[in-house]
């Protein structure tokens, strides 16, 4: 009926009468109904109040935020660049409502010493200038406005300023979620709110490379890795005069060292004594890697030439074994990924031609390049104990059952966002760094405690670092395949002939380290030693006459270089320098060493994954580690727990985890039979019960009609 | 115990009431007479609230059924037009479902759904599913809804339409005695219903009352009704001689038998002696009177009467 | 209040009593499980439900109106809607007893799936106050597709009808918080529109429930949903008693 026809012409008055309490009665209410409603949820959406009820609080602002904001001293003053929201594009405008949402908290977080001013750069010029001199940069982009498409300036930065003196600024924020705006707010205002970027310090050897230019490869990326260096500083502190360490220096990484003089040694001892922490990645070897792959040994000497005492020896006398061998471990098949070539790995591809005849990469099995894992290896004893023909050695297996654990314990702070894929970083060519032992035990020195962080599997081949490590070759495919069946096979033969035993590949020692140079005259700077031979040159000169003033002694070589470059002293300069530090024999606090048995999982190049393409390795999970390695060692947990909030590990584990060197396909096949089965109880059970209770239903109304028609008749 | 007053009722445009007004006792059983589309129905559903009126007002047992709907409802048993049922339930079940959401106290409602059921007859088919049901147990059961909560009014929406005629007397009987204990206003187009079962009639056309009374009242307001007489004697004579006697009075034949024909006399306003005079000229020729009687007028020569010229006037109109 | 009840129960019973709800049921547990135990019953993945709660609203719009369409429709085809308005029950009774039976028998389906959320923890470990609240906030939004579905089923006589209108509205609804749209539409239409749109759409509600976030926003919305519908649907039924 049409209603609306009716109203206008409006015959009699009955028919108005029945309209006005029927359609239009309705439609009047619907109206009003929609615009209190709408009201309703307009008020709802602005003043929400969200409960987070996971268990991990995924979705809520951390303690970090609430802690910071809850303690300030002075007033903390946000001013906000934004521009107008209603012209934002619509994605952008969400994240606005995030921004806002979360400076309201903020505010309210604050207690009062937190200040919003808003500021909208297109309105007023003065403001939009003041924005570029702060750094706080628009985005062009195309805008909403109802008639025509327009490229307008979209401002939304924020700038902090502590109690008028110490600011930071964040060009452009455009956070997805509340959770993301505070992994980027938060750190900003800690950084204003603290007095200064924590300062770690660090030395370099870069790593040698073939086939390219002669400079090497650094640590470059790491460095500059988004998160380590928005929060971090990191100095250089290689001097090629071997200073001592500046007090205030907490922390010091030795990238890859090597060639290391006594004296960088002695630096070392010393910052170690004043309870600085050394955090070192080095390798016993160094493998060519290329565009050729290489894969062979390039000559490396941790210790310099001239050098009288061996780091090998420093670091045992602080309680660490460093064997300088290579480790490789065969069970690193264990945790392949499902998708080898885009999820991280750290695998080893060849390429090989498939079965229409075209080039592509095929996973190789490459022991040299793995991972620590966090299953525990003790649940692998039996299988390891088997022996050639299957039968299992208890008494082995019980031993294995009581030496093996886990590759990576799970309760360090460290390893906390490494949990969740159930590995550590990959590992390429590592080299065996424990704690000192003696007779089997662990032998530490007195008041040192220590704790191995990650260990290989007990699949590991411990050796001496070959020459080539190569497992194809550069032969047409045959010659490859060929190439690496032998590879593996003197590889399982060297494995089967060593005793099964999990490889350290990462310690922490902490504690009163006893001072290697302790009783022992300090080596000497290469200046020192410049200027004595000088004086001694000078007083040889006296004595000789100004005949042969140009002339070198030949034992002038026995100055080693430190560094790439040879060291270029002033003489002037030297003599203007302080006097050294006394020498301290014994430690005043407590030190500390990290050692980590690889570098190269930081190196450039494979973070990069420059040989991604070649089916080369990719430190995928390198940076991750060393972000996180920060923030472990400056012991800000709350910034780990804002970078990787992890949940609780809720891993589905439909069938027990693989017996390591079981056999995969069998292994798959009850994987593949238990989902399904799984699955088709959850698909068909939950129907069949409600087929059932239908029927149940149907027959009891049944027997009950039964019963009543039997009664009435 | 209902009292209507100037109803109207538009849908859109058309008017199906213009203003009806009628009142009805407690204890009456009222017949609503008139064609399809008279507006019976449209009475009968404002008068359970379920259609609010456009103008005018009516009250249920003293309850305005705009304004005090629900007490309305309360108070009235309605059985509408075709019997809906939730054909899914189990006649039991139906039952106590319209006890319960009609108020009936959970301890009498046993009570209540077996004398609905003993009145009805329904105790044979309490236990099956309506759809199963023939059309006379439906209307029975639709009947037991409407007086499950004894209801000091029914009101029945064309009760027996669409039964056979076995059933139409089976229910008809049942709504007599329904008339011993409640008011009941039923609606029907058969004649018959209402002169067996009422003791009122309300004969509708067009929206509008044209007869409201008692069955004698009604049929008071017919002229007396023609004579018919079946005589054995030459047709043609008696026609003749009849027109002859009776100046003016129509005479016809209405059957012809063995022997024997029927003639009706329709007798004139006026207390003309036309039977007298009939009867001495049979005599006088020596036919034979078989019989001699005065048809009475019925009140469907009412209805037809009333709702004939309405329409007519309505054609014209 | 009690009115309501009695249509509370006998449509609760009639729903348990329906062959046409056995069937709907069974066809949504296996459609919603099936779909839901191989995207969250994968060895190694983590045991979450958010699979399940992600796709609910979708598979809820495709089938519900199914077993919405026959709310009012029905009754107003076999005349029994005549009936249930001359009973001494208010509309606003009948509304609600309808609508709070079709919910529970949503719920007893609901809680059908529950064995998911049971094997997910036997396999792996369920957050369960997040599972729980997503639960009852789901029961919410369904309450709203409810609503909705019985708002059409009012309007018509002919249950395919209701059940159209009710996909294609719902669809329309959803699809108008789509964000790709709204980016469309943000080119010629006014800011204002598309932010009222944006707001209206049920879209972005439905994030936060499957998270395990308790949102009040979220809650007024879909109550304000709800009541908005039921309300609608009162007032339609009303002017069927004008109109006849």
């Amino acid at each position: 009926m049409d209603s609306a026809s009716h109203f206008t012409t409006g015959q009699a008055a009955g028919a108005r009468h029945a309209e006005r309490g029927g359609a239009l009665g309705v439609t009047v209410h619907v109206v009003l109904l929609l615009l209190v409603l709408g009201q309703l949820v307009y008020l709802a959406s602005r003043y929400r109040v969200r409960v987070d009820i996971t268990s991990d609080k995924l979705w809520s602002l951390t303690d970090s935020t609430r802690s910071l904001l809850g303690n300030l001293d002075e007033r903390l003053l946000v001013e906000a660049y934004f521009s107008e929201k209603d012209k934002l594009p619509v994605n952008v405008r969400n994240t606005r409502a995030v921004l806002d949402n979360f400076l309201d908290e903020m505010v309210q977080l604050g207690k009062g010493k937190v200040v919003v001013e808003r500021f909208d750069p297109n309105s007023d010029k003065a403001v939009a200038d003041k924005c570029g001199r702060v750094g706080i940069q628009p985005a062009d982009m195309r805008s909403t406005s109802s008639s025509s498409v327009s490229l307008d300036r979209h401002w939304q930065g924020l700038r902090f300023v502590y109690g008028g003196g110490k600011q930071k600024v964040l060009g452009l924020v455009a956070p997805a979620s509340s959770y993301q705006a505070e992994a980027t707010i938060t750190p900003a205002i800690k950084e204003v709110v603290t007095t200064s970027k924590r300062k770690f310090g660090y030395m370099e050897w870069p790593a040698q490379q073939v086939g390219q230019s002669a400079a090497g490869v650094g640590w470059n990326t790491v460095r500059t890795f988004d998160q380590v260096a928005k929060r971090y500083e990191l100095q250089n502190f290689k001097d090629e005069d071997g200073a001592l360490l500046p007090d205030d220096l907490q922390t010091l990484f030795l990238f890859r060292p090597k060639d290391l003089t006594d004296r960088q040694k002695y630096v070392f001892d010393q910052f170690l004594m004043r309870g600085g922490t050394l955090v070192v990645f080095a390798d016993a070897a160094e493998y060519a890697i290329g565009p050729r792959r290489a894969f062979t040994k390039m000559p490396m000497a941790i210790d310099a030439p001239n050098s009288k005492v061996r780091f090998a020896d420093q670091l045992a006398n602080y309680g660490i074994e460093w064997r300088q061998k290579v480790v490789a471990d065969l069970a690193g098949e264990a945790d392949m990924p499902r998708d080898r070539f885009n999820a991280p790995f750290e695998y080893f591809a060849a390429p090989e031609l498939n079965f229409l005849g075209q080039q592509q990469l095929a996973w190789k099995q490459y022991p040299y390049f793995f991972h620590a894992v966090a299953g525990d290896w003790s649940n692998a004893a039996d299988q390891l104990a088997r022996d050639t023909k299957g039968l299992v050695d208890a008494g082995k297996a019980a031993r294995y059952r009581e030496l093996f654990g886990t590759g990576m314990p799970s309760d360090e702070f460290l390893f906390q966002s490494f949990r969740k894929i159930g590995r550590g970083p990959g590992f390429y060519w590592p080299t065996w760094v424990g704690l000192r032992q003696k007779g089997g035990a662990e032998d530490l020195p007195a008041g040192v405690t220590g704790r191995v962080l990650l260990r290989s599997s007990p699949l590991t081949l411990v050796e001496d670092p070959p020459q080539n490590l190569d497992p194809i070759g550069n032969g047409d495919p045959r010659a490859r395949q060929e190439h690496y069946q032998k590879f593996l096979a003197s590889f399982g033969e060297r494995i089967s002939a060593q005793t099964r035993e999990q490889a350290p590949l990462m310690v922490d020692v902490r504690g009163k380290l006893p001072s290697f140079f302790a009783g022992v005259e300090r080596p000497k700077r290469p200046s020192e030693i410049k200027e004595e031979e000088a004086k001694k040159k000078a007083e040889e000169a006296k004595e000789q006459g100004a005949d042969k003033p140009g002339e070198e002694k030949p034992g002038a070589e026995t100055v080693a270089p430190i560094g790439p470059e040879p060291a270029k002293t002033d003489a002037d300069a030297v003599a203007a320098a302080p006097p050294e530090a006394a020498q301290l024999d014994e430690p005043t606090a407590a030190g500390r060493i990290v050692m980590v048995g690889d570098s190269d999982f930081l190196r450039d190049d494979f973070v990069k994954g420059d040989y991604r393409q070649a089916g080369g390795p990719w430190s995928s999970l390198g940076p991750l580690f060393f972000a996180q390695m920060l923030d472990w060692l400056a012991e800000d947990k709350d910034l780990i727990a804002l970078q990787s909030r992890v949940p609780v590990d809720r891993t589905i584990t439909l069938v027990k985890e693989q017996q390591p060197g079981g056999d995969v396909r069998v292994a798959e096949q009850a994987l593949q039979q238990k989902t399904r089965l799984v699955r088709v109880i959850n698909w068909l059970v939950p129907p069949m019960l409600l087929a059932l209770f239908g029927l149940v239903v149907f027959a009891v109304r049944r027997g009950h009609k039964r019963r009543f028609l039997a009664s009435v008749s | 115990m209902i009292e209507v007053e100037g109803l109207e009722k538009w849908y859109g445009f058309a008017q199906a009431l213009k203003g009806i007004s009628f009142s009805v006792q407690k204890g009456e059983v009222v017949g609503f007479l008139g064609p399809n589309g008279a507006g019976k129905s449209t009475t009968m559903k404002i008068l359970t609230g379920y259609l609010l009126p456009t103008g005018g007002s009516a009250s249920v047992a003293g309850f305005d059924v705009v304004a005090d709907s629900l007490q309305v409802r309360r108070r009235i048993g309605y059985l509408p037009e075709s019997t809906p049922l939730y054909t899914d339930m189990r006649v039991d079940d139906y039952l106590a479902f319209c006890a319960d959401i009609r108020g009936v106290p959970r301890l009498k409602r046993n009570k209540a759904i077996g004398r609905a059921v003993e009145l009805c007859g329904l105790s044979k088919v309490l236990g099956k599913n309506i759809v199963e049901l023939s059309k006379g147990y439906k209307q029975r059961v639709g009947l037991a809804q409407a007086i499950v909560h004894e209801p000091p009014v029914l009101i029945l929406d064309e009760p027996t339409s669409g039964l056979d005629p076995n059933q139409i007397v089976e229910v008809r009987k049942l709504i007599e005695r329904l008339g011993e204990e409640h008011t009941v206003v039923l609606s029907t187009h058969y004649l018959q219903e209402v002169e067996k079962s009422c003791t009122r009639a309300i004969i509708v056309s067009q929206g509008e009352i044209v007869a409201d009374g008692t069955q004698e009242e009604l049929v008071a307001t017919l002229p007396r009704g023609p004579l018919r007489a079946r005589v054995r004697g030459p047709e043609e004579n008696v026609l003749r001689q009849c027109n002859e006697l009776l100046h003016g009075v129509p005479v016809g034949v209405i059957e012809r038998g063995d022997g024997w024909i029927d003639y009706r006399i329709d007798v004139p306003e006026g207390n003309a002696p036309v039977v007298e005079a009939f009867a001495r000229l049979v005599v006088k020729n020596g036919w034979d009177l078989l019989e001699l009687v005065r048809e009475r007028a019925s009140l469907e020569d009412v209805f037809r009467n009333l709702t004939l010229d309405a329409s007519k006037e309505a054609q014209s109109a | 209040m009690r009115e309501t009840m009695v249509i509370f129960r006998r449509e609760l019973r009639s729903y348990f009593l329906s062959p046409i709800a056995y069937v709907f049921g069974l066809l949504f547990l296996a459609i919603v499980l099936f779909a839901a135990s191989s995207m969250a019953l994968v060895h190694g993945s983590q045991a979450s439900m958010q699979s399940f709660f992600g796709m609910l609203p979708w598979v809820l719009l495709l089938f519900l109106p199914g077993l919405t369409m026959r709310l009012w429709a029905e009754e107003r085809k076999s005349g029994t809607l005549e009936l249930l308005m001359t009973f001494p029950v208010q509309i606003s009774g009948l509304v609600i007893g309808k609508f709070a039976a079709t919910l529970c028998f949503l719920a007893f389906l609901m809680v059908l799936t529950l064995g998911l959320p049971v094997t997910l923890d036997y396999y792996g470990s369920v957050d369960w106050p997040p599972v729980i609240a997503a639960y009852v906030a789901s029961l919410l939004f369904t309450g709203s597709f409810v609503a909705v579905g019985m708002f059409w089923s009012s309007t018509t006589r002919d249950q395919i009808v209701a059940m159209l209108l009710s996909v294609v509205s719902l669809l329309v609804l959803f699809v108008l918080g789509y964000p790709t749209l709204l980016e469309a539409m943000a080119g010629w239409m006014p800011a204002v529109v598309v932010d009222v749109l944006n707001g209206v759409s049920p879209y972005k509600y439905f994030e936060s429930i499957g998270r395990g976030v308790l949102d009040t926003r979220d809650v007024v919305y879909f109550a304000c949903f709800c009541g908005f519908f039921l309300y609608a649907n009162a007032l339609v039924l009303q002017a069927r008693r004008h109109k006849g």
